[in-house]
């Protein structure tokens, strides 16, 4: 036991000793990155609370792994009790030391939270009894001189992706193409140095490439951390979440990828020459899954596995499809009532508009470039009361205002320009004259009066021609007012000073038509109304809040906005894209869609479970079997392929029924539809959208998830001794 | 002298069974000339087994060398062991060992196909052999659908198929009644007069080990001349 009380002590000691350095000399390595790569100093890292935890998480990772590496790889043969024993004292002792009082009397309280400290010693002690253990259990049967040989693959692994990364930006300025394609490159890179390096060695290596998993994704984990603050707030995720998925996800994908890599290499080469060929495996594996019907058992288990891996992918596609047709559906309102892209200026005089409207107008791929005015006011009926938000428009636009014209539901747009048409206002629309040649005369209301009855006459005399209001659905409902009825704005910025101090601003409208955009926000705050009223009704003179620009390609939007920025010379100008206007609901979608997908996930994991449960069973069914083809001259790759095949079977079987259910499923409810209570969900049926890239990549997952499933069973198989298959008669 | 097919120098091999060491061969000095016909008697245990075994590369001596044609198959790595296996060494057991769900063509076709030979020159060599050892019509049949001396001819086949130099026959009669016994050791014969086949056949029957020219007997690991 005192030989685990030293190790654990020292591991965690280390682990403290090397977090406080760290922090204490975290100046001078941001300054010796921002020489590295040139960034301006600077780099603008504000050292979080989050971050320092990040940092801490990190480098416990490291020291535990590394301490565990070196015990397993010093006590080949220790059995588990001392490695566990190890781990346990490890936690305790990192445990004490990150809650223990001394370091406050070393280094005052303020300065630890300052430097974020205490949330990095405190972060460590959680992850180094899992760490430690595996570090110790991958390290027990590391082979030194492959570690190095995988970190060397590493290493082009790393060359490869900056390459990658570089050629990307040479080639797009689109900062979401460019880590795409790195991510891209990083998972070939992966593939290709797992594949590299079982193919040279003619084994699987799985214990190195998963240290290398480890320190490639803890690497990325750490360069993020250390590095400037932008990287982070590119994206709409709370820090927080960022480094949690940092902390996982790269590691588990490069291990897999990694093993995908090293399985396929090895199902080449591993028998000693390159050996594409399947025939035979493939059928020695159709006959033993054949053959297992016999077995009720198997074959129970067989048929769960291929049943989970069906239905986890059918639930994938059904559900990510309908969060599509929501996502989908959302971005078509609010893109339909709203500017894909929205030129402002800083400060309040912004009264170039019209200039700033013609430099744009030639731009390519843009649709309409018009002034608008966004002010905030209360809306009321002698009913109803609300506060929206008043946009100004210039009316007279036509393609600037084809969305919105389209969205009119009851009433005209056109009425917001000539008012005196709103029904209501003027009994001439209501009663409208014959359209000949000879009643042009009653074009101007007041003569149109004189031709009316005295009964509908005499009411309508009082009715002064008011501005024209475009309200939304909800609010038209909560005001109870409906087209040619007057609505009462009141805005509380005023010039106007009374006895009492600034009087609010109020000013009649005539309800000139009722819009339904669909998005339950838009109907229920935003009224519209001509841009002279508006800059009128806000004090605004000839001023206006931005130019809203629609282009003709959505995809398109980020390149126009490089050219609008251009074209305008940046400051004071500021121009800004649907996308990061609406930031936050897009990405919490994504979010929620990428939950979802790990949670159905889980179900295609189980099912991956069961096939190794059912490999595993054949495999000890088999064994005699293989030891036969292994006297016939079959090599360990080829007796890997005929399970690897097995699984695969099964894996793609049920993908593919999984993905056809789903993909009927999907077309059914688009046929057919499933209705929801508008009222509730502000949309008549369920939405669907399939994305066929979505299809493939969950397809892909599933399929990789049950390749990785037969490693395990598959390489058991290889390792048969023949000679204990033969001996069991 | 010509140079041996098979040369065994020191042969040691260690089992270790739930922490104990067992000494399996203790020392197995050997020549195997091509075209013998060589049986090896002994108890059960003795070590017979093992020794078949370690001569089909299925097993790694614990230490001394076998070489055949003077090199040592295990030198280059494991991944190259199973393919020398598969062109140059036979195997029979005394269970069949023929895999159950193939029929007896796609039996002895497996290791042509294992040496990813195109599957019509496989099918033509499986169908020649087995017209060899008589089982030209049965071609179709499972071994469930066979009896014990036609399974064991077809195991031969197999071994066969792809000419090797060396059939190591581990007691291939042991199940069989007398007359099919006979037949299996009338077929050897054959094989070895026709094709020149070298023949090591371990066997528990003494009559049957009498009618091969050379004759060793195993004990307590050693392997010892049977002098006539």
């Amino acid at each position: 036991m005192g030989r685990h009380v030293v190790i654990g002590l020292v591991a965690a000691l280390l682990a403290l000793v090397g977090q406080i350095l760290f922090a204490l000399a975290l100046d001078p390595i941001q300054q010796g990155i921002a020489l590295v790569f040139g960034l301006t100093w600077p780099p603008g890292v504000e050292l979080s609370g989050t971050r320092a935890q990040a940092i801490g998480v990190c480098l416990a990772t490291l020291v535990a792994v590394a301490v565990g590496v070196g015990l397993g790889l010093r006590e080949r043969k220790s059995p588990w009790s001392d490695v566990v024993a190890t781990a346990v004292w490890l936690a305790l002792f990192a445990t004490i030391i990150s809650y223990s009082t001394f370091l406050t009397a070393v280094f005052p309280p303020e300065a630890l939270v300052e430097r974020g400290l205490v949330r990095a010693v405190l972060a460590a002690d959680r992850y180094l009894l899992f760490l430690f253990a595996v570090g110790a259990l991958l390290g027990k049967t590391a082979r030194a001189r492959t570690f190095l040989q995988s970190a060397g693959g590493f290493g082009a692994l790393v060359v490869l992706v900056g390459l990658g990364a570089t050629a990307a930006r040479f080639l797009t300025y689109d900062p979401a193409v460019v880590a795409g394609l790195a991510v891209a490159f990083a998972m070939v890179a992966a593939l290709l140095v797992g594949f590299g390096v079982a193919w040279a060695l003619r084994r699987l290596a799985f214990v190195e490439l998963m240290f290398v998993a480890v320190f490639a994704g803890y690497a990325l984990y750490l360069g993020v951390a250390l590095g400037p603050s932008a990287w982070t707030k590119a994206s709409s995720l709370p820090e927080e979440q960022i480094f949690l998925a940092l902390a996982i996800f790269p590691t588990v994908t490069a291990g897999a990828l990694l093993t995908v890599g090293a399985s396929v290499g090895f199902l080449l080469n591993g028998g000693g020459r390159f050996d594409p060929g399947f025939r035979y495996e493939i059928d020695v594996a159709r006959r033993y899954l054949e053959a297992r019907r016999r077995d009720a058992f198997v074959g129970l288990v067989t048929f769960f596995a291929v049943a989970g891996v069906c239905l986890g992918v059918m639930a994938l596609i059904v559900v990510l499809s309908i969060m599509s047709g929501f996502e989908n559906d959302l971005k078509t309102k609010i893109l339909g009532a709203h500017a894909h892209i929205v030129v402002g200026k800083h400060g309040d005089d912004f009264s170039e508009y019209g200039d700033v409207e013609g430099q744009l107008r030639d731009t390519r791929g843009l649709d309409s470039a018009a002034a608008f005015l966004l002010g905030d006011a209360m809306v009321s009926t002698d009913v109803g009361l609300s506060g929206t938000l008043v946009k100004g428009i210039e009316a007279s636009s036509e393609e600037g205002t084809r969305a919105l014209r389209a969205t009119v539901t009851k009433g005209e747009f056109s009425y917001l320009e000539h008012p005196e048409e709103i029904p209501g206002a003027c009994p001439r629309i209501a009663f409208p004259p014959p359209k000949s040649p000879t009643s042009t005369t009653a074009k101007k209301p007041g003569e149109a009066l004189e031709l009316l009855d005295p009964a509908i006459r005499e009411p309508c005399k009082d009715r002064r021609i008011l501005p024209g209001i475009l309200i939304g659905r909800e609010l038209s409902k909560t005001l109870r007012a409906y087209v040619g009825d007057t609505v009462k704005l009141v805005s509380p910025a005023s010039e106007e000073i009374g006895p009492m101090g600034p009087t609010p601003k109020l000013k009649r409208f005539r309800v000139a038509g009722i819009f339904y955009s669909g998005m339950y926000e838009y109907d229920a705050k935003f009224t519209y109304i001509d841009m002279v009223q508006a800059q009128r009704f806000f004090g605004m003179r000839n001023r206006v809040t931005g130019v809203e620009v629609k282009v003709r390609d959505i995809d398109d939007t980020s390149r126009i906005v490089e050219e609008i920025k251009r074209r305008l010379g940046g400051h004071p100008y500021t121009v800004k894209d649907w996308r990061s206007m609406n930031k936050e609901l897009f990405s919490a979608l994504l979010l929620e869609k990428i939950a979802m997908f790990i949670a159905l996930g889980m179900i295609v994991m189980v099912a991956s479970f069961l096939i190794v449960a059912v490999l595993v069973m054949i495999v000890l069914q088999r064994k005699k079997e293989i030891a036969i083809l292994k006297s016939l001259g079959a090599s360990d790759a080829s007796i890997m392929k005929i399970f690897v095949i097995q699984g695969l079977i099964l894996g793609v079987g049920g993908a593919l029924l999984g993905g056809t259910i789903g993909v009927i499923v999907c077309l059914l409810v688009a046929k057919f539809g499933v209705d929801l209570d508008p009222r509730v969900f502000y949309i008549e049926r369920l939405p669907v959208v399939m994305a066929w890239g979505e299809i493939a990549a969950i397809a892909v997952c599933a399929v990789i998830m049950s390749y990785l499933a037969t490693i395990y069973p598959a390489v058991t198989a290889a390792r048969h001794h023949p000679v204990e298959g033969l001996r069991d008669d | 002298m010509t140079e041996p097919l098979v040369e065994i120098r020191g042969l040691v091999k260690h089992y270790n069974l739930e922490g104990r060491d067992i000494e399996v061969l203790n020392g197995v000095d050997l020549d195997i000339f091509e075209g013998e016909r060589i049986s090896i008697i002994g108890r059960s245990g003795s070590g017979k087994s093992t020794f078949l075994h370690l001569v089909g590369t299925l097993d790694e001596p614990t230490s001394g060398t076998i070489r055949f044609f003077g090199k040592n198959p295990f030198e280059d790595g494991p991944a190259k062991v199973a393919d020398f296996r598969n062109r140059t060494i036979g195997f029979v057991f005394q269970f069949h060992h023929l895999l159950p769900e193939f029929s007896a063509l796609e039996n002895v076709m497996m290791p042509g196909l294992i040496q990813r030979m195109p599957q019509a020159e496989a099918d033509r060599k499986a169908r020649a052999i087995l017209d060899v050892v008589g089982l030209g019509h049965r071609v179709g049949h499972r071994p469930g659908e066979l009896s014990g001396g036609e399974q064991q001819r077809v195991a031969i086949a197999r071994a066969l198929v792809l000419g090797p130099k060396l059939l190591l026959a581990d007691e291939p009669t042991g199940n069989l009644d007398e007359a099919s016994a006979a037949g299996i050791h009338d077929l050897l014969d054959q094989l070895n007069e026709q094709t020149g086949l070298t023949i090591v056949l371990v066997t528990h029957s003494s009559s049957l080990s009498e009618r091969m020219p050379r004759r060793l007997v195993m004990t307590e690991g050693h392997l010892e001349a049977i002098t006539p």
